[in-house]
């Protein structure tokens, strides 16, 4: 049930004055970021949480005038301010009976709770705040991508539409790689970046059309690693931190401390790359009609993200057309499917107007 | 009016859809389950979508293959079925505009290859992963707003 825009407004306002008061009693840590090419300022009380909401977006930290930012983003640590969320907020979002996601009825106001999260996301302003409470250890999912909901729903407004994929690149021109879980595009991912190439993702990708083209951003530097990545890959093993709660099987290793020289911002779309595990010897990529590369990139990323919308295929379809797109029939050659992704990559015709903006 | 002179068109309260290079991708947006259709059936939803009945939609498929329209018309008023059956599609007003940019008395083009029945391939995983997270009612409306408005 959408909430009253006169009562939405006014939780907005008290998560203001808390935030107001955490920031009297511990001067918060400022960063700014570039999220989908939109500057973002973060400001955060506790240094804790300071460093705990930096390490997913390490790689997209820049130098810059937080008063210029397109979003402001301000959270607080109730634990370590003693500042504490403020009632109506708490029973407007995943109080018994309210879900997670409790949305004004103009749709200006959005307000999210994950486990020790709760923000409020103003639309029109342009503005996240809540508090990020650090008495428990956070879920994994707050520690890999905080405020992703929040975030993917502004980065919506301003027409990036994120899509379930991941991206690899190199000199500013990158493959998405579509397709819903057990695809194999996080381990291709993987592969990649282990290999070399840059990376942006390997579960969520900012779709962008541009007037050279396609480009694809980046959001969290993360990857959610089951046991058996984890023995794939054990270079990510000393780094992941492991879930502590029922039904958390993966773990998270966040890449910032990992490979930050090789992690991206954005790159232009130069492929869609279409992953399915074969159990074949060798791994071959094989040109897809546009039909086969919809249908397996369009439904999870339509319907498991944010809101679906019909706009949405429309969207993906445009990048279908816009650039080839190829299965890449994983077999059990590993070692050897980095290097046929580059080589692909490689032999595809560069746009220079598109490389240019990619970087 | 008799089946085939209603007229239909996707029910746009529930699925989108895009037909790419002569496949039909149909993506319902409440229930999660996806469709496939190429060769006829996605001539058939292009007729739906420009609002054209049964009976239109078959004799311009069986005119493109130069076959009976009695053998196409009951293949097409199968798949109809199918469509209505999984809320793809709704009825409408015969009175209702139909696609201007298309006239109905337009001459199809010879279609290659040989006529094979429309088939309307059906894909539930998705659906079986949105039954576990349904999405919050009254919450999709709203985040589709403009919030500038």
């Amino acid at each position: 049930m959408p909430i009253a825009d006169a009562a939405a407004a006014a939780i907005d306002a008290s998560l203001h004055e808390a935030f107001a008061e955490a920031c009297a009693r511990h001067s918060p840590v400022q960063a700014t970021y570039v999220l989908s090419g939109r500057r973002a300022s973060i400001r955060v009380c506790g240094e804790q949480l300071a460093e705990k909401v930096h390490l997913p977006f390490a790689h997209l930290h820049r130098p810059g005038d937080a008063a210029a930012a397109d979003i402001t983003i301000d959270l607080w640590d109730p634990a370590a301010t003693g500042v504490a969320l403020p009632a109506p907020a708490l029973e407007a979002v995943n109080a018994e009976g309210n879900p997670p996601v409790r949305v004004s009825v103009n749709g200006r106001y959005v307000g999210h709770r994950l486990r020790r999260t709760l923000v409020w996301l103003d639309r029109r302003c342009s503005r996240i705040t809540g508090g990020v409470d650090l008495a428990a250890p956070l879920s994994l999912f707050e520690t890999g991508r905080p405020l992703y909901f929040p975030l993917m729903l502004w980065l919506r407004d301003q027409r990036v539409q994120f899509v379930h994929s991941g991206m690899v690149e190199r000199d500013g021109r990158g493959v998405i790689l579509c397709g819903q879980g057990g695809s194999g595009k996080s381990t291709t991912s993987l592969l990649c970046l282990l290999a070399g190439m840059g990376f942006l993702g390997d579960d969520y990708v900012g779709l962008e059309r541009t007037e050279t083209g396609f480009v694809g951003h980046s959001l969290f530097a993360s990857t959610y690693v089951e046991p058996e990545h984890l023995r794939r890959f054990p270079q990510l093993h000393p780094h992941a931190v492991h879930g502590s709660a029922p039904g958390e099987d993966k773990s998270v290793v966040l890449l910032s401390r990992l490979f930050p020289e090789r992690l991206r911002a954005s790159a232009s779309i130069a492929a869609v790359l279409l992953p399915q595990v074969t159990g074949e010897a060798a791994t071959r990529i094989e040109p897809a009609t546009r039909g086969y590369a919809l249908r397996r990139a369009a439904p999870s990323s339509i319907l498991q993200l944010l809101a679906p919308e019909a706009g949405s295929l429309h969207r993906i379809a445009s990048l279908i057309e816009a650039v080839p797109c190829f299965k890449v029939l994983l077999g059990r050659d590993m070692e050897h499917v980095a290097a046929r992704i580059d080589e692909l990559l490689c032999s595809l015709k560069p746009d220079p107007a598109a490389e240019a903006r990619g970087r | 009016m008799s089946d085939l002179e209603n007229r239909y068109l996707p029910d746009e309260n529930e699925v989108t859809a895009k037909v790419i290079d002569g496949e039909a991708i149909i993506i319902n947006l409440l229930t999660g389950v996806y469709y496939s259709m190429d060769g006829t059936g996605a001539r058939v939803w292009e007729g739906i979508e420009r609002g054209r009945s049964i009976d239109e939609i078959s004799a311009a498929i069986a005119s493109g293959y130069g076959i009976d329209p009695a053998r196409v018309q009951a293949d097409v008023h199968t798949l109809f079925r199918q469509l209505l059956d999984e809320r793809m599609i709704r009825a409408v007003d015969a009175a209702a505009p139909v696609d201007a940019a298309a006239p109905v008395d337009a001459a199809p083009a010879a279609f290659s290859g040989s006529y094979q029945p429309p088939v309307l391939n059906v894909y539930r995983d998705m659906a079986e992963v949105l039954a576990l997270d349904p999405p919050t009612p009254g919450v999709f409306d709203s985040l589709l707003k403009d919030p500038n408005a």
